[in-house]
C-alpha cells in the first residue's frame, strides 16, 4: 500500500520511469479504485506541498512538473485556502465571537481615546456591579426556596403516600379481576374438553405467521476489519422463510432527484442494478428503498455503489454501502 | 492547439454502442473513459489535457467499424494505447513553454475572498462532517497519523473508507469553493 502511494507520488511528480508510469495508467483506466486512488494522492502531494513537508528535489519537481498544468493551481489554491481555515481553527474561539470581539475592540479603537478609556472604565463599573446584584439575587432566591421545602416536607410525604395506596388498591382490583377471568375461562374449558372427550394438541405454526419480507436499513461506508465477531452495524440476518429483503439506504446528503444503484458481490460481481430511484422522505431522513429476492443474497459480503442522477441525466458517484449477509 | 471536434452523431452512436449494448451504461463508459484520459495528460505535463482526450476519442470513433471486428478485449485499453500516440505526438509538436503557475499564496484580497469564500462553504457543511474534515487534515506526521486511526474507529470505518469519505467531502467542498468564487 505504502509502495503504491509512494509510486502515485512519483507518477505525479513525473519522476517515474516510463515502463511503471504505463502499469500506473493501465491500472487508472480499467479500474475506477485506482483512478480514484489517483486523485487522492493529488490531493495529498498538494497538501504536502502546502505544508512545506516535500523533501527540496520533490518540491522543486512539483513546481516544474505538478504546476505546469492550469488544472493543479486550482488545486492549489483550494490546499492553502484549507490549510488556513485549519490554522484558524486552530483558535479556541468561534469566528463568529471573533467577530462580535473585533467588532467590539474597533470600537474602542475610536479616534478618540478619552471616550475609549471613558467608556471603558464605565463598561468595568457595569459589569462588577451587575454581577455583585446577580450573587445577591442568587443567594436571595436560594434563601426562599429552602424555606418553601421546609414548610411542604410534611404535606407532601403524606401525599405520596395517599398516592401509593391507591395505585397498590387498582393493582389489587385488576388482580382480583384477571383471577376470575382465568376460573372462568378454565371451567369453560375442562366443561368442552368432557364433552369431546379427547385432549387437545397444539397446532404447528403456519408459513404466513413468518413475515414474507424483512427490512434492514443500511448506513453509507464499508464495515470494519473483523466486524462479523464484534460489530452489527450493516449486518443482514435473514431468517428463514423470508422470501424477500428491503434494504433501505441512508443517504447522508440528498441531494439528486433519483439514483442508479448497483449491488455488488465484495469480490465485485455484478448481482441486481436499479436505475431511476427517487429518495423517499422517512422521519429519520432520506432513503432508498430497494427489494431484492432472497434467492440472490447466498450468506457472504456484498457493496451497494450509489451514483445520484442529476437533472440532467448526468451520474455522478455518490456513495457506497457494504453490508454482510447472514443465514439464520 | 485547437483542434475542431469532429465526431458526428452517427459515429459517436456507434462508438457508445461499441463500449457498450445499452445505451445508458455505455454513455456512463464514455464519460468515465474522458474523465480518465484527461487525467492522464494532465498528468503527464499536458497543459491542452481536454482536447487531447477529445482528438483521442475522434481517431478512435473512425475505427469502431474495424473494431467491431477484430478488437478483442476492454475498449478502455484501446483508448488508452491511442491516447499514447496523440501524446507524443502533440510533445513532438510543441515547442511552446508551459504557461506560467500563479504567483504561490496569490494576493492578499485573493487570499481573503478564498476565505470567505470558503468560510460559507464550510457553513453549508453538517456539523458532524465540518468537524471531520478538520479533525483529518489537522497535525502532523505520527500524531497526525494516530488522529486518523481515531477517528476511524470513532466513526467505525476502515483506514481506506475514511480516506475515501474525506476526500468525497473535500471535493464537494473545492467544487463549492470555485462556484462561490465564479459568482462572488
Amino acid at each position: 500500500m505504502v509502495r503504491e502511494e509512494n509510486n502515485l507520488k512519483q507518477y505525479l511528480l513525473g519522476t517515474l520511469g516510463e515502463k511503471e508510469q504505463l502499469v500506473i495508467e493501465q491500472k487508472i483506466m480499467l479500474d475506477d479504485d485506482e483512478f480514484e486512488q489517483l486523485l487522492m494522492a493529488e490531493d495529498e502531494l498538494t497538501d504536502a506541498y502546502t505544508r512545506q513537508t516535500l523533501s527540496a528535489a520533490e518540491r522543486l519537481q512539483f513546481e516544474q512538473h505538478f504546476l505546469s498544468v492550469p488544472e493543479h493551481w486550482q488545486k492549489l489554491h483550494f490546499a492553502q485556502a484549507l490549510q488556513r481555515q485549519l490554522d484558524g481553527a486552530a483558535e479556541t474561539i468561534e469566528p463568529s465571537q471573533l467577530d462580535w470581539l473585533q467588532r467590539l475592540g474597533n470600537f474602542f479603537k475610536a479616534s478618540y481615546p478619552v471616550r475609549g478609556y471613558a467608556l471603558s472604565g464605565a463598561c468595568m463599573l457595569l459589569a462588577l456591579g451587575g454581577l455583585w446584584l446577580g450573587y445577591q439575587f442568587v443567594r436571595l432566591q436560594n434563601e426562599v426556596t429552602q424555606m418553601r421545602v421546609q414548610l411542604s416536607a410534611p404535606q407532601s410525604a403524606e401525599s405520596e403516600l395517599r398516592e401509593q395506596l391507591a395505585v397498590s388498591r387498582a393493582s389489587s382490583a385488576q388482580l382480583e379481576q384477571a383471577l376470575q377471568n382465568s376460573q372462568t375461562q378454565t371451567a369453560q374449558l375442562e366443561k368442552a374438553l368432557a364433552q369431546a372427550g379427547q385432549t387437545p394438541t397444539p397446532q404447528p405454526s403456519t408459513p404466513s405467521s413468518i413475515s414474507s419480507v424483512v427490512a434492514f436499513a443500511l448506513a453509507p461506508g464499508a464495515l470494519t476489519r473483523g466486524a462479523a465477531a464484534s460489530n452489527t452495524n450493516n449486518q443482514v440476518a435473514i431468517p428463514a422463510g423470508v422470501r424477500a429483503v428491503k434494504l433501505q439506504l441512508e443517504l447522508e446528503k440528498d441531494q439528486y432527484p433519483s439514483y442508479r444503484a448497483v449491488l455488488h458481490t465484495q469480490g465485485g460481481t455484478t448481482v441486481k442494478s436499479w436505475d431511476a430511484v427517487p429518495p423517499q422522505q422517512t422521519p429519520d431522513g432520506k432513503r432508498l428503498q430497494l427489494q431484492i429476492p432472497v434467492t440472490l443474497l447466498p450468506a457472504g459480503s456484498y457493496y451497494f455503489k450509489l451514483e445520484g442522477v442529476t437533472a440532467e441525466g448526468r451520474t455522478e458517484s455518490a456513495d457506497q454501502f457494504h453490508f454482510r449477509v447472514i443465514r439464520k | 492547439m485547437k483542434t475542431p471536434w469532429e465526431i458526428n452523431d452517427e459515429s459517436f452512436n456507434r462508438l457508445l454502442a461499441w463500449l457498450d449494448p445499452d445505451p445508458e451504461v455505455a454513455g456512463k463508459k464514455y464519460e468515465d473513459i474522458r474523465r480518465k484520459l484527461i487525467r492522464i495528460f494532465v498528468s503527464r505535463g499536458s497543459w491542452e489535457a481536454e482536447d487531447l482526450a477529445d482528438q483521442t476519442i475522434d481517431r478512435v470513433s473512425k475505427k469502431v467499424p474495424d473494431l467491431l471486428a477484430d478488437y478483442v478485449g476492454d475498449p478502455s485499453l484501446y483508448f488508452f494505447g491511442v491516447a499514447n500516440r496523440v501524446f507524443l505526438e502533440w510533445r513532438r509538436k510543441n515547442s511552446l513553454p508551459p504557461p506560467t503557475p500563479p504567483p504561490s499564496g496569490g494576493s492578499a484580497e485573493e487570499k481573503e475572498r478564498e476565505d470567505q469564500c470558503l468560510n460559507r462553504c464550510m457553513a453549508t457543511l453538517p456539523q458532524q462532517q465540518r468537524r471531520l474534515l478538520l479533525d483529518y487534515y489537522r497535525e502532523e506526521k505520527q500524531a497526525k497519523i494516530d488522529r486518523r486511526k481515531a477517528l476511524a474507529v470513532e466513526l467505525v470505518l476502515t483506514d481506506n473508507a475514511l480516506k475515501i469519505k474525506v476526500f468525497r467531502l473535500r471535493a464537494t467542498l473545492q467544487d463549492c469553493l470555485f462556484h462561490c468564487l465564479a459568482h462572488s
